[in-house]
């Protein structure tokens, strides 16, 4: 069984833990909190085994257990560090929270520290997972809606509806060392953002060329935000392939979720047709109930299709996110995302933010 | 009262919608038709039965020198609006229909303004989708705030290869050639310049501000002007400069193997709309009624707000609604009197605001349209 250690016990510790309960493969023998407290408080929470030790202090945590999976759950700010830290205490799988780091340079660091301790790096990525863009991915790799041409996502966040965010969780993120991005921090377009920048190089298996991002400031987050970005194109016989994303804000409108209240939009245009997929953070509440608005929907060969069965809850994403790490890690397999394919991403989310500040194109 | 006579210059594709909202009409009589091969324009006799009366013209400006018309409805390249314009208001015209996109640079826009002024003619930019049913509705429902304050419009223009009417080769020709088209991309502009006038006027009208900058990209694929990436921001109102700042983006995509049946383009239209308490989605417009609107997953328009979901159904779907809409409101302005939608002013913003958006992706720039002279 494979001995796993959680650093941060915050919000999301309660979807990043859910795939290592009731898993035979995996044991849960530590976790860490600088507010011892909050660990207990999970230990409740979900039942956890009462002899599982607490730590205050995660070098003191690896250095003491004999891990063979660390979770790290930290401020962005500290995802670097920790790893290196796992690493040393040749921890076999490291899953780091996304986004991956604040730099190229410190994505480098943890690379290497990986490398020469022979850790498997994981950067925790769970949308790619979730049950109804998995079934997209599908489609759309075995050449469905034939060469893909767009890729677009909007990202809608709501004010009220979801969970209760502590305060602790929230003041972190204003802080522009500790939430990274630009000089002024990017919760939107480097903390959430993160996901859309992986779904946009994930569906079209392609690297980027060049990003063009716009990013206001409302009640001091960089949001409204948009971004165009062209992939690489391998000659000019090929299809261009472009993509964009939105980030709205809609500070009176209520989102039910038993998460955060925002949800995602993506559609992606083929050259045989195009495919809506309806719903991310969301999923599975009022707007998934209506009918109008089905997992998938695709419209190809003058018709309309639609795919309504799916595990309709955000939930199943980090679960099977974390069941794909443990059998990567079973089985000295690759994960998704490796620490190169995460390093591509943070290239291309931190071009963006570039872009947003400097008012130019910026070239990958 | 005695009729409005009308005259129709051009009798190629887009006639055929353009003439709906004249035909059955008490108020209106079409007198004549001009088009350069007279050919053309007894095939629209015969295929709307029209009165055997009526006289066909190869040259409009015999047509305007010889009948006594009240409106005339210009449906020609856009390098010729400017002049025919012209010409036409000082033929005594009570009102002008000019086909969109309004001309092709500004001066020609401040040109044709100034004579109709002058000459106390009304100018209409012909513009469809302003008066396409749903849009109509959605536009109504946004200024009841039904969505709270709108912050983000984005429109999404699908193209596909097939599945639509049959567009002559002369019909198309003129829309790659730079001269005629307008817009300065070496491929011309079927998308951007032409197509694209509707999408601009959309963006201003549904949220009634003006645009401080805009930023392209296009591209080309199988000689189009596509994919295009286009976005923009809003000038602050000043009513709402504490809200969430308002921006813009739309997106041509051309899908080479696709298969969008309509009775008129294959093409198609998806609008969403962003306030402060909701989300509005306008399903479809130039192939409304066809076989996506029978799916119910694309009601005409959908509201996401006070955490529920709401269809509006039970809309005229079909797009030459639009059309006939628009034509009876310029017969009913120049009856009634009132502005034209869109008056000279709208139609040079218009134009300036796609010229700006043209611009940019040729520059690279981010372009305020107020600079685009």
């Amino acid at each position: 069984m494979l001995k796993v250690g959680i650093i941060g016990c915050g919000v999301i510790f309660d979807l990043n833990i859910l795939g290592y309960l009731n898993n035979p493969d995996v044991k849960i023998t530590c976790l860490c909190n600088r507010t011892i407290e909050k660990a207990q408080d999970k230990i409740k929470k979900f039942g956890l085994d009462k002899d599982i030790s607490i730590y205050s202090d995660y070098k003191e945590m690896l250095k003491q257990e004999d891990l063979d999976i660390v979770e790290i759950l930290l401020p962005h700010n500290l995802h670097a560090e920790a790893t290196i830290a796992a690493a040393e205490n040749s921890v076999k799988g490291i899953s780091v929270q996304k986004p991956m780091a604040l730099s190229l340079e410190e994505a480098d660091l943890m690379i290497n520290a990986c490398k020469q301790s022979g850790s498997i790096l994981s950067i925790y990525e769970n949308f790619i997972f979730a049950p109804h863009i998995l079934k997209a991915k599908e489609l759309l790799d075995k050449g469905y809606l034939g060469d893909l041409l767009s890729f677009r996502i909007k990202t809608a966040m709501g004010k009220k509806g979801g969970w209760f965010v502590p305060k602790s969780s929230e003041d972190w993120r204003s802080i522009p060392k500790k939430v990274g991005g630009s000089k002024k921090g990017s919760p939107v377009l480097f903390d959430n953002g993160w996901h859309n920048f992986v779904l946009a190089c994930w569906f079209f298996n392609n690297k980027i060329e060049k990003v063009f991002a716009w990013t206001d400031n409302y009640q001091g987050i960089d949001a409204p935000a948009y971004v165009m970005f062209k992939y690489k194109q391998e000659n000019d016989q090929t299809v261009p392939q472009y993509g964009s994303m939105e980030f709205c804000l809609m500070p009176e409108m209520e989102i039910p979720s038993k998460y955060y209240p925002t949800d995602e939009f993506i559609e992606i245009s083929g050259t045989k047709g195009i495919i809506w997929i309806n719903q991310g953070t969301s999923i599975g509440n009022k707007m998934s109930e209506s009918h109008i608005f089905p997992p998938i929907v695709i419209y190809k060969e003058g018709q309309i299709e639609s795919y309504s069965e799916f595990e309709k809850d955000w939930k199943y994403s980090f679960i099977n996110a974390t069941h794909h790490f443990i059998n990567v890690i079973k089985n000295n397999g690759e994960p998704i995302l490796s620490g190169t394919q995460a390093r591509r991403i943070l290239n291309f989310n931190l071009a963006a933010i570039k872009s947003a500040e400097t008012g130019k194109i910026v070239f990958l | 009262m005695q009729k409005l006579k009308v005259g129709i210059i051009g009798c190629g594709v887009i006639f055929d919608l353009n003439i709906l909202g004249y035909l059955n009409n008490p108020d209106v009589q079409i007198t004549c038709l001009c088009d350069k091969r007279k050919k053309h324009a007894e095939q629209k006799i015969k295929k709307f039965n029209l009165n055997s009366e009526i006289k066909i013209y190869s040259d409009y400006k015999d047509m305007l020198d010889s009948e006594n018309l009240d409106i005339i409805e210009i449906l020609l390249p856009h390098h010729l609006h400017c002049e025919s314009t012209m010409y036409a208001a000082q033929t005594q015209l009570k009102g002008i229909s000019v086909q969109k996109p309004m001309a092709t640079t500004i001066s020609e826009c401040d040109k044709m303004i100034k004579i109709c002024k002058k000459n106390d003619v009304k100018l209409k930019i012909f513009e469809n989708f302003t008066f396409y049913p749903p849009i109509m509705l959605a536009r109504q429902l946004l200024r009841e705030q039904i969505i709270g304050e709108v912050n983000a419009v984005h429109i999404k223009t699908l193209e596909a290869s097939k599945g639509g009417w049959e567009v002559p080769k002369g019909t198309w020709r003129w829309r790659i050639d730079p001269n005629s088209c307008g817009g300065g991309l070496d491929c011309g502009s079927p998308f951007v310049f032409d197509d694209g006038y509707h999408k601009f006027w959309l963006a201003l009208y549904l949220i009634e501000a003006k645009i401080e900058k805009v930023y392209a990209w296009i591209d080309r694929y199988a000689g189009l002007d596509v994919p295009a990436y286009i976005m923009w921001k809003y000038k602050p109102l000043k009513e709402r400069e504490f809200l969430v700042p308002s921006y813009g983006t739309m997106e041509y995509n051309y899908s080479p193997h696709m298969i969008i049946p309509s009775p008129y383009y294959n093409e198609d239209e998806i609008i969403i709309i962003t306030g402060s308490k909701g989300i509005m989605w306008i399903n479809q417009a130039t192939s409304g009624g066809n076989i996506m609107s029978k799916s119910e997953v694309f009601p005409p328009i959908v509201l996401f707000k006070d955490g529920k979901i709401e269809t509006i159904q039970n809309l005229k779907r079909d797009w030459k609604y639009g059309f006939i809409n628009s034509t009876k409101h310029f017969i009913k302005a120049i009856k009634e009197g009132g502005l034209a939608i869109l008056n000279g002013e709208e139609g040079k913003y218009t134009t300036q605001f796609a010229l700006a958006a043209l611009k940019s992706s040729m520059t690279g720039k981010e372009i305020c349209p107020d600079d685009i002279e």
